[in-house]
């Protein structure tokens, strides 16, 4: 793929910028002049989400690209409001970020993710992060690269269900970070607010045990009714009766309720139990009904007030949750055990495949080696995998990082049959000096003359055709027509 | 004692007439028939079973610890309401009760009503005695002097404990002499009936009138509350079993007690249920023998041979109790 023209138009200016198949140079005197920025409308312009630099905002311009593919159809694009392509004179629109892959599909001619998400890492360098960036990492804004993902995906290898739960492992485990931050929060302001119970939450307890004692005596009340009311009947049915005894002297006496021991006693009982029941039961009712009131009044004092801030009521709702600590750190610790096992297990799969992984190897240790950072015996198979750059530092990382994206760029050519562009914001990072830079151009224009190479820099650079673009004072300095 | 009644002199007022009511009423329990607030005579009447009535007019002083500004006013009006309810109707005593230790603001007799006292006429200091018949001697128709009483029965401050000490002492001491051995009887007594005397006192018609037995039937509904089983009793059950009866079963329990068809089985099968033992070893030893003759009203609803004993021997218990209770306080009170 080759970037044949790019044109931005920025308000009543416009900058139209031609680029040829070999090197490119975008070049200023002195810096902040656009350089970076042309760069980044590139990318942006590929579809890519990039971060405006200080001077543009991308979603103000309209920027059009002209791309000639290698198999030599030609497409332009065009962003931002919707980013619409034309491909062989045909038109496609697209939503972005949405469809992102499927245009990135018709640029590089796949439809691997793995390999379309980690393309841009490997033929840009960015002027901060890219010269840093070895085999993992922040590409640009929130665009990354992963050295797994992308030899999985020249390897054509899959590891998508186990991905997929590596990323709800890890959704969870956010989730669950953040409950034991707010758990920790909540534990150090409970202590406080458990000794003094809020005045809602003390009468809400005590209302429900009213409520309870309410039904309770209710139901006795009605209980005792029913007794009295049978009694009654047992009373009429013995009147009714007319039931005659004889006592021991031989007297006759008619049976009723005053002659029946413990008859009349027991209605003044239960007539007693009921006024004592109704006694209890209207103190209750008078508790509910000063305790609703107070609420109710305390309700209307607090909304006209707002006494309690906001953080108050946060406090306080926090402390209701009910989380425990400690549950949630066994919790995260099982999770954080998983989240291992799964990454060990992608990048167990992701390594699988020895040809890719070897190819890849020969590659970069050619470069180091040429470039003097490291050969075969201080750079093994598994170094491409390392996650320890601590010890490299300057000039070191700025070569190694190149040799690794050299290696990354030839075998996504060799996987995909196409050559990417390359393009290389600022290459002379600080600390690297003219034979270095010499050593890393070399190296493009002994294996990479076929790739399109567009560098942005103040300096000069020795190619045998290279078109210079400069930029003086502004990038996009022409009145339109 | 919840009732919001403190708002207002009016409202201290009538709460020290109902309790002063109280005390009178427990005082003279065995003779009394009936109890009367705000009668056709007087503040208080109490009367009699021999006809004969007890009179008393209820002064009452918020801060009666330190305020004597209208006591001797409250005195004089007193004896002039006695004066005349003396001459309409068959009162024994004419009683001048109030909460002021010093009821004539005099220093020769104050020392006389310091605590809950009483003083007939004869027995009052002379300086009192003096002050009395200055106001007599006003009055028309003077009280029957021997009749006349200064009782005084402390009651001040806006706590319940400290308002109603002498009150509460003088349950307790009722209710001791009862003899039915249940803790806190004397406070759950007294919010009952200040529970009855005001919930009269909303009624259009003013007079408040108390039967006696209106007063005495919370004593034995209270003593006879399920949780009062003996402890003798609840030794012979398994504990789980104790608690899961009186638990589930407790509305089945309460019911047979009540159900008179049921009751007077177990009265007259305890009536003629012969023993040499005492009153409450007789209780125990008829409910061992017969439980069985009464167990087949539960067979319905229970199942568990367990659960059902049980519930027999409780219903047969609390049945025998609560009898043997009544007995002894409609004797203890006249009733």
């Amino acid at each position: 793929m080759r970037i044949k023209e790019i044109h931005v138009i920025e308000g009543l200016f416009e900058r139209k910028i031609e680029f040829i198949n070999q090197a490119n140079l975008i070049f200023s005197l002195e810096n902040s002049c656009g350089k970076t920025t042309l760069v980044r409308l590139i990318l942006y312009s590929l579809g890519y989400q990039i971060p405006n630099t200080k001077n543009i905002k991308f979603e103000n311009c309209s920027v059009r690209c002209l791309l000639e593919l290698d198999n030599g159809g030609i497409v332009r694009l065009h962003r931002p409001n919707y980013f619409s392509i034309s491909v062989e004179g045909e038109d496609k629109a697209f939503a972005l970020p949405e469809q992102l892959d499927e245009l990135h599909e018709i640029l590089f001619g796949t439809s691997n993710k793995d390999i379309l998400h980690n393309i841009l890492g490997a033929f840009y360098f960015d002027q901060e992060k890219g010269w840093t960036l070895l085999n993992r990492g922040v590409v640009i804004g929130s665009l990354r690269f992963n050295i797994e993902e992308l030899v999985r995906g020249i390897s054509g290898l899959d590891c998508s269900e186990i991905i997929a739960r590596e990323r709800q492992v890890n959704s969870s485990l956010s989730k669950y970070k953040q409950m034991y931050s707010i758990a920790q929060y909540r534990d150090s302001v409970q202590q406080d607010l458990l000794i003094a119970d809020t005045y809602e939450e003390k009468t809400d307890v005590e209302i429900q045990q009213l409520l309870m004692e309410k039904s309770n005596l209710q139901r006795e009340i009605s209980r005792v009714g029913k007794s009295i009311i049978g009694n009654k009947k047992f009373e009429e049915f013995i009147d009714e009766m007319k039931l005659l005894v004889s006592t021991e002297d031989g007297q006759q006496i008619t049976v009723t309720k005053d002659n029946i021991v413990g008859f009349n006693d027991s209605v003044d009982y239960l007539i007693a139990k009921k006024k004592i029941l109704l006694q209890e039961l209207s103190d209750v009712l008078k508790k509910i009904e000063k305790i609703t009131s107070q609420q109710t009044n305390e309700k209307k004092q607090l909304a006209f007030f707002k006494s309690e801030s906001l953080a108050e009521v946060f406090d306080k709702q926090i402390v209701k949750l009910p989380l425990n600590q400690i549950a949630i750190k066994r919790a995260m610790d099982e999770l954080e055990k998983e989240r291992k096992k799964l990454k060990h297990e992608i990048s167990k799969i992701s390594r699988s495949d020895n040809t890719v992984v070897m190819s890849l190897y020969k590659t970069v240790v050619t470069y180091a080696t040429e470039l003097g950072v490291g050969n075969s015996e201080n750079v093994t198979a598994k170094y491409l995998f390392t996650s320890n750059l601590k010890e490299l530092s300057g000039a070191v990382l700025h070569k190694l990082v190149f040799a690794f994206k050299l290696g990354y760029i030839n075998e996504i050519e060799n996987r995909l049959g196409i050559k990417l562009p390359i393009i290389l914001d600022s290459p002379r990072g600080k600390e690297v000096d003219e034979k270095n830079i010499s050593l890393m151009i070399g190296i493009l224009k002994r294996d990479f003359k076929e790739n399109q190479i567009i560098i942005a820099s103040i300096y000069e650079y020795d190619f045998d055709e290279m078109k210079k673009n400069e930029i003086k004072d502004r990038l996009i300095n022409e009145l339109r027509g | 004692m919840e009732r919001s009644r403190r708002a207002d002199a009016v409202v201290f007022g009538f709460d020290f007439q109902v309790n002063a009511a109280i005390v009178l009423f427990l005082e003279n329990v065995k003779d009394v028939k009936s109890l009367r607030l705000e009668g056709d005579y007087e503040d208080i009447e109490i009367e009699l079973e021999n006809g004969k009535y007890i009179l008393a007019q209820a002064k009452a002083v918020e801060r009666a610890s330190d305020d004597f500004s209208n006591v001797r006013k409250n005195m004089k009006k007193a004896i002039a309401t006695l004066s005349e309810a003396d001459h309409k109707s068959k009162a024994s005593e004419l009683i001048m009760v109030t909460n002021s230790p010093n009821p004539f603001n005099d220093d020769g007799s104050k020392s006389a009503f310091y605590g809950p006292s009483k003083r007939k006429y004869k027995d009052l200091p002379e300086s009192a005695r003096k002050l009395v018949d200055g106001y007599l001697e006003d009055l028309k128709k003077p009280l029957d002097i021997d009749k006349f009483k200064v009782q005084i029965i402390p009651f001040e401050t806006d706590e319940d404990d400290e308002r109603y000490k002498v009150i509460m002492q003088c349950v307790n001491d009722f209710v001791g002499e009862l003899n039915t051995n249940t803790a806190g009887l004397g406070k759950k007594l007294l919010s009952i009936w200040h529970w009855q005397v005001f919930d009269n006192a909303g009624k259009h018609n003013s007079t408040i009138k108390l039967r006696k037995k209106d007063i005495i039937w919370p004593i034995l509904v209270k003593v006879t509350e399920d949780n009062t089983l003996d402890e003798e009793f609840k030794e012979r059950f398994d504990d789980g079993l104790l608690e899961e009866v009186r638990y589930r079963y407790s509305e089945t329990i309460e019911s047979h007690c009540e159900r008179c068809e049921f009751f007077i089985k177990i009265l007259s099968g305890f009536n003629s249920f012969k023993t040499e033992k005492k009153q409450m070893d007789k209780i125990n030893d008829f409910i061992n023998k017969k439980w069985c003759d009464y167990s087949e009203e539960f067979s319905s609803e229970i199942v568990d041979d367990e659960v059902k004993e049980a519930i027999t021997k409780i219903v047969m218990y609390k049945v025998l109790r609560q009898r043997y209770v009544i007995n002894r306080v409609k004797e203890g009170t006249n009733i």
